[in-house]
């Protein structure tokens, strides 16, 4: 008996390691694994993240591929904000990277001077911070980026909100050249969420009264 | 039947309108309930999170310093502060302030913080093409007009909470008609990274402050070496007329370590214990002990580790004799006091228990040992017994490493 509580004081430390398992499972539930944010990396880039805690390559190699994978929890739990906020802010760096990249093509081919950005989203407080990662993706990439939102007035507003947004949006584009809200050398990204549920985020491209859906 | 069957519809409908009240009925506590809980996890992730945006705008003010946007000191006004969606405005008031004094104590940075209330109030501002309702800075032509604006530059901050992420944004934008922005960051933290908590007034960068970090987890080498003063307390048997007594160690020794992590540790003490007229011993001690408390040893919380270990006592002195394997009369210890020579023991002991560890500096511990020679002593209790082993001794140790 004694011999078998020596085997268990080893073996404890080992079961210790399974609370670290991002995997559900004893040590964790589903709703846990769900709150963690894992990422695969190198042991080399995760010894340097996190000294100490993994085990490298040894410098003559050794017969084992290693890789770690990296789990951090989510700052916000699930639950804790709307599902669709959520899913909106999770990607929300990758997104507008993406929008950025595809404006930077087209100031190249059209070569617009200055670009505005304007988020048309339900929720205010999403819309200002989704417009605030564009302009900074935009500003990032060298582009020269304006504060001001160009205004419509608030007959146009009454007409564009009964529209359908494949419609609204071309008609906005030409009513802010008519308007002389926009230059000819400046540009207007849209960012929309063209249906309230989803959550994805589309951007189109105001130029010359032409509108352009570019994501 | 059919007269049957309109009663039952009723029973049924009365049921139902039932279950129906008592939910509406009961749905209000609930609510109350969870907006409760909800609120008190925001508070927490609030707290969560402030050192680490504090850390991110260390990192935005020391790139000012660094490379500052403006050749001249440049009047600047804090436009907006946003945090993540969710949290609320005590958290937003704690950032702006830690901003506006990290801007002050650097003035390196060549921003001037100004006080602008019409710029960020609601104003009105009506011409002959219409009537504009927006904050200031979203109109400079009406900030123009109360003579604001054409010099100033507004300054805005945008934290989220993204996955595990912590991402600032800031943006400084020129007050004139155009708002062209002049500059922008984007920089982000992991929630996992530990907080690089620097002065104010000698702000580092984000590389130098992990390489103080790394130099502050290596600051250690494999080996410490701890003072410990431990006290091995014993259970009397119940049907004993003698009782144990406790013995109080000194203990040092060294303790060792593979890795940085301090993961699995290693020691080797030696022990000694007096009292007088009472007895003296002498200990060696081996010890394993595992960090239980995460991966590596923290920076800034205590670390519990798991250990087990064995060690080998002999003790001697009129206070010791109830360590004897033999059932004890009072003619006996009587005899064993007005004897001569001292009553000597030799036993070993194996032990397990949880030791908190502050900052690698400080251990408090807790322990059960079990003494496989004394298991059937007719003088010596348990005070656990799992069956297949018995533990006759509980103890509790103060360790300071050095």
């Amino acid at each position: 008996m004694n011999v078998l509580m020596v085997l268990i004081l080893f073996l404890l430390p080992s079961l210790t390691q399974l609370a670290n398992d991002p995997v559900p499972g004893i040590m964790r539930s589903k709703q846990a694994a769900r709150n963690l944010d894992c990422e695969r990396t190198t042991t080399e880039q995760a010894q340097s993240r996190f000294p100490g805690e993994v085990e490298t390559q040894a410098p003559r190699g050794d017969f084992i591929e290693r890789s770690a994978v990296i789990c951090t929890e989510r700052i916000m739990k699930q639950g804790e904000r709307l599902a669709q906020t959520e899913a909106l802010l999770m990607t929300l760096e990758d997104t507008v990277s993406g929008f950025a990249t595809a404006i930077e093509t087209i100031n190249v081919k059209v070569g617009a001077k200055k670009w505005h950005v304007e988020s048309y989203i339900p929720d205010p407080t999403l819309a200002a911070k989704i417009a605030f990662a564009t302009k900074n993706a935009l500003v990032q990439r060298g582009l020269l980026v304006s504060d001001r939102v160009p205004n419509l007035t608030a007959g146009d507003i009454d007409i564009l909100a009964r529209m359908k947004p494949t419609e609204a949006y071309p008609l906005a584009c030409k009513r802010y050249l008519e308007l002389d809200e926009l230059a000819q050398d400046q540009g207007l990204i849209g960012v929309v969420l063209r249906d309230s549920r989803e959550t994805i985020l589309h951007a189109g491209v105001c130029l010359q009264g032409k509108w352009q859906w570019i994501q | 039947m059919d007269s049957m069957k309109a009663p039952l519809s009723l029973l049924i409908l009365f049921g139902m309108l039932t279950i129906s009240a008592t939910q509406i009925w009961a749905a209000n506590p609930i609510e109350e309930a969870q907006l409760a809980r909800i609120e008190k996890v925001r508070a927490q992730i609030a707290n969560e999170i402030q050192l680490s945006a504090y850390g991110l705008l260390d990192e935005m003010v020391y790139g000012w310093t660094q490379s500052p946007i403006f050749s001249t000191s440049t009047p600047v006004i804090i436009a907006s502060v946003s945090v993540p969606v969710g949290l609320g405005t005590g958290l937003q008031g704690l950032i702006e302030n830690h901003l506006a004094s990290l801007i002050i104590k650097n003035p390196s940075t060549n921003i001037s913080l100004t006080h602008c209330p019409e710029c960020t109030s609601i104003v009105v501002h009506s011409s002959g093409q219409g009537t504009i309702v927006s904050r200031g800075i979203d109109n400079p032509k009406a900030l123009s007009q109360l003579k604001r604006g054409p010099n100033q530059h507004a300054l805005f901050i945008d934290i989220e909470a993204e996955g595990a992420w912590l991402v600032l944004r800031s943006r400084i934008t020129k007050l004139t008609e155009n708002r062209p922005i002049v500059w922008a960051r984007t920089l982000s933290s992991a929630a996992s990274t530990p907080s690089l908590l620097r002065q104010p007034d000698q702000l580092k960068s984000a590389t130098d402050a992990r390489k103080e970090y790394i130099a502050a987890l290596q600051d250690r080498g494999p080996l410490v070496f701890p003072a410990r003063f431990a006290l091995r307390t014993y259970k009397q048997k119940s049907n004993s007329s003698v009782m144990p007594p406790p013995l109080a160690w000194f203990q040092t020794g060294i303790e060792f370590t593979p890795t940085q992590a301090r993961k699995w540790t290693g020691s080797v003490l030696l022990g000694y214990a007096w009292l007088p007229e009472s007895y003296t011993g002498f200990m060696v001690q081996t010890r394993l002990s595992r960090l239980v408390s995460g991966l590596s040893r923290s920076l800034t919380g205590p670390d519990l580790y798991l250990f087990f270990g064995g060690s080998l006592i002999n003790a001697y002195g009129p206070a010791v004799v109830p360590f004897r394997n033999t059932a004890l009369s009072p003619d006996q210890i009587l005899a064993d006091a007005q004897s001569n020579e001292d009553s000597s023991v030799t036993f070993g002991a194996w032990h397990l228990g949880l030791e908190l560890r502050i900052s690698n500096r400080m251990g408090v511990s807790l322990f059960f040992e079990t003494i496989p020679s004394l298991e059937d002593s007719p003088n010596m209790g348990d005070y656990i017994d799992l069956g297949f082993v018995e533990f006759e001794s509980l103890g509790t140790e103060v360790t300071f490493c050095f």
